[in-house]
């Protein structure tokens, strides 16, 4: 009986160490992938003590899946898909439904398919061809410590993921997660409303985003539709003014006058 | 001194007076009764460990951000091997030596989910409480107590109700361990409540498995018939009765649903089965429970309330007829078997179904004060001759 039961305890412990062992492997011989992660709906960012992460290549395109005759996508198949490193970044390059085989600087990642959506012909009634495949990896997830998921939230499209990839391609990844070191919207609206007191203009800040690209090179921006009002603070003849800032250093690229953008 | 003392001894000193018994007589009914050796210095120290334990507990979470992932590892795991060996000590002798192995069982999950937020994972499906119920199920084949087979079976439901709600599907594994785990144990133990607790158990979650296979949900009637013949053909094994009892209760109120909703669904098809599949199964299993009650009719009256008559254009009426001649059936078998509670049973189900066939019926087209005074005039119609056939009854009797 004794030994019976210290075998159950045991098999538990190899249970919980198997968990954690296996995360470590990959950590120490995984090979790095970084990753994009695309915007997702703040609202929906944050739920309870972690961060959900979305990435470029959660969505794959119809363009993208390389299947052979007769195979069809369906919810909860398992998909392989092919990333390679151009820029600093990781970029899709196929999605398969059986293991492929890939060059040397080609990263294969395991995922699982969430959902296929399909092009809806209105004539016919009826789904015709695949529009796109929802894929989870498994790294959609980061657990923060309670209380500060408020700070992610600020950051949010501020980030990089660099996840770990096993050669021996079990679905196991590990995540570290950066924040690219680039100034919050709350910080840059302050940048904004001081350059523009220090010149003795008033302004009102009517939305501020995050763009990856600035001029065809990848530089992350803050763009700021901002209406100014004048010297005195006359409200008649506000006019408005689209703002770029570095988002980084917070240094104002450019000034155009024009309507704001939709 | 505890209540029942306090009440022997104020009843008693009542009785003596009356001289119903003499005050010896009470002292000797009174010996009969020790206190009980339980005291409350006994519980103290379990008491102060459960504290300590609390406070480390406490100290461990408030710090757990800072803690690094190696030493968490540690700790999760000697919190899970210090609950199991703890428990282990005291098992055969007291409650408290369960209430620990159960902790061990809890850590052992909790671990398990701690980890996975280590690492930042994130779950495909239910092999999380898969793994934890079979470390629940291990400590019921080991130890055999009705304590852990209601772990196992909170974990096992927990489970399933996990993977519906966050997967959209349910777990065939957990059913399966379901099935072999809490079967089999209930299976050989003299204890019924085993059987009610699988039974619901297995209820709901072949309902879960039925709806993420889009199956038509009609089908959830030939679930409840296909336990009752599993009840029937385990025969007298105390397991049997809650394999017996809950289809019939659910049919009934599947039943009283139809009564109210069938011409709004029995046309849909994502509720109505495709009779050339189902009939056949119902027909199959009309056979066992035929075959298997051996001639006793009195296990054919639920096979009643699983006829399929949501088939029928007028199946809401056709539901009630079955809910009147059910509790009819009841009534009579309560008669023939002279068992006041099954009789007792199908009056209130009778009574039961006329008013719900009255409100149902008369609802739409009666003025509304001529509606609650028929329905005053029916109740009361009702009373009179249950009233008088019990008269006939106790006459009968004698």
């Amino acid at each position: 009986m004794k030994r019976k039961f210290i075998i159950f305890v045991l098999l538990q412990v190899l249970v919980l160490c198997y968990m954690a062992a296996s995360q470590y492997a990959v950590e120490w011989m995984g090979q790095e992938v970084r990753l994009k992660t695309a915007p997702v709906d703040p609202r929906d960012l944050l739920y309870g003590d972690y961060v959900i992460l979305n990435y470029e290549i959660s969505d794959v395109g119809a363009s993208f899946l390389k299947l052979q005759d007769q195979e069809q996508p369906r919810r909860g198949d398992k998909l392989w898909v092919v990333v390679k490193k151009e820029g600093n970044y990781h970029h899709l390059v196929s999605a398969h439904l059986k293991k492929p085989s890939v060059s040397e600087d080609e990263v294969i990642l395991k995922g699982k398919i969430d959902y296929v959506s399909e092009f809806w012909d209105p004539e016919k009634q009826e789904n015709t061809r695949i529009q796109s495949v929802r894929v989870i990896y498994g790294f959609e997830r980061y657990y923060v410590p309670e209380g500060t998921g408020k700070e992610l939230e600020d950051k949010r499209g501020q980030f990089d993921v660099i996840v770990k990839v096993a050669p021996w391609g079990q679905n196991l990844s590990s995540l570290t997660f950066i924040a690219t070191g680039v100034m919050t919207q709350w910080e840059i609206n302050e940048h904004i409303y001081k350059h523009f007191d220090s010149q003795g203009r008033h302004i009102q800040i009517l939305q501020t985003r995050l763009w990856d690209q600035y001029e065809g090179k990848e530089q992350p921006v803050w763009v700021a539709d901002i209406t100014i009002y004048g010297e005195k603070a006359e409200h008649k003849d506000g006019r408005q003014i689209q703002v770029i800032l570095d988002a980084r250093t917070g240094e104002i690229l450019s000034e155009e006058v024009g309507e704001a953008a939709p | 001194m505890n209540m029942a003392d306090k009440w022997l001894r104020r009843e008693g000193s009542v009785w003596v007076e009356k001289k119903i018994i003499s005050p010896e007589q009470l002292e000797e009914i009174i010996k009969l009764y020790p206190e009980s050796p339980r005291r409350i210095s006994q519980l103290l120290p379990i008491l102060a460990s459960v504290l300590i334990g609390l406070s480390l507990l406490t100290f461990v979470a408030s710090n757990w951000d800072a803690i690094p992932n190696l030493a968490r590892l540690i700790i999760l795991v000697a919190f899970t091997i210090g609950f199991y060996s703890f428990g282990f000590v005291r098992v055969q002798k007291s409650w408290v030596g369960q209430g620990l192995i159960g902790l061990g069982v809890v850590s052992f999950g909790a671990s398990m989910i701690l980890i996975g937020q280590m690492f930042h994972l994130v779950a495909y499906d239910a092999t999380v409480f898969v793994l934890w119920s079979l470390a629940a199920l291990g400590t019921l084949f080991l130890f055999r107590r009705t304590f852990f087979y209601l772990v196992s079976s909170a974990l096992l439901l927990g489970g399933q109700i996990y993977s519906i709600t966050s997967f959209d599907h349910a777990s065939w594994l957990l059913f399966i361990l379901t099935i072999l785990g809490l079967g089999t144990y209930s299976y050989h133990t003299k204890h019924e409540y085993a059987g009610w607790i699988l039974a619901v158990s297995v209820g709901i979650q072949s309902i879960f498995l039925l709806a993420s296979a889009d199956f038509a949900w009609s089908w959830i009637t030939i679930i409840s018939f296909l336990m009752y013949v599993v009840g029937l053909g385990l025969g007298k094994r105390p397991v049997a009765q809650g394999f017996i009892v809950w289809p019939a209760v659910f049919s009934f109120l599947f039943a009283v649903f139809m009564v109210f909703f069938h011409e709004y669904i029995y046309q849909d098809s994502a509720f109505l089965a495709n009779p050339v599949i189902y009939l056949p199964v119902f027909g199959i299993l009309t056979f066992l429970t035929l075959w298997l009650s051996r001639g006793d009719k009195a296990k054919w009256l639920p096979m009643l309330l699983f006829m399929p008559m949501f088939f029928f254009t007028y199946g809401d009426l056709a539901y009630l007829v079955i809910l009147f001649v059910y509790s009819s059936g009841l009534i009579f078998l309560g008669d023939q078997q002279s068992d006041s509670s099954v009789s007792k049973l199908g009056i209130f189900l009778f009574m039961l179904s006329s008013f719900l066939g009255y409100v149902q019926l008369a609802w739409d087209f009666l003025d509304k004060s001529i509606f609650f005074l028929i329905g005053g005039l029916l109740l009361f119609g009702i009373h009179w001759f249950l009233h008088r056939r019990s008269q006939w009854m106790t006459k009968g009797d004698k």
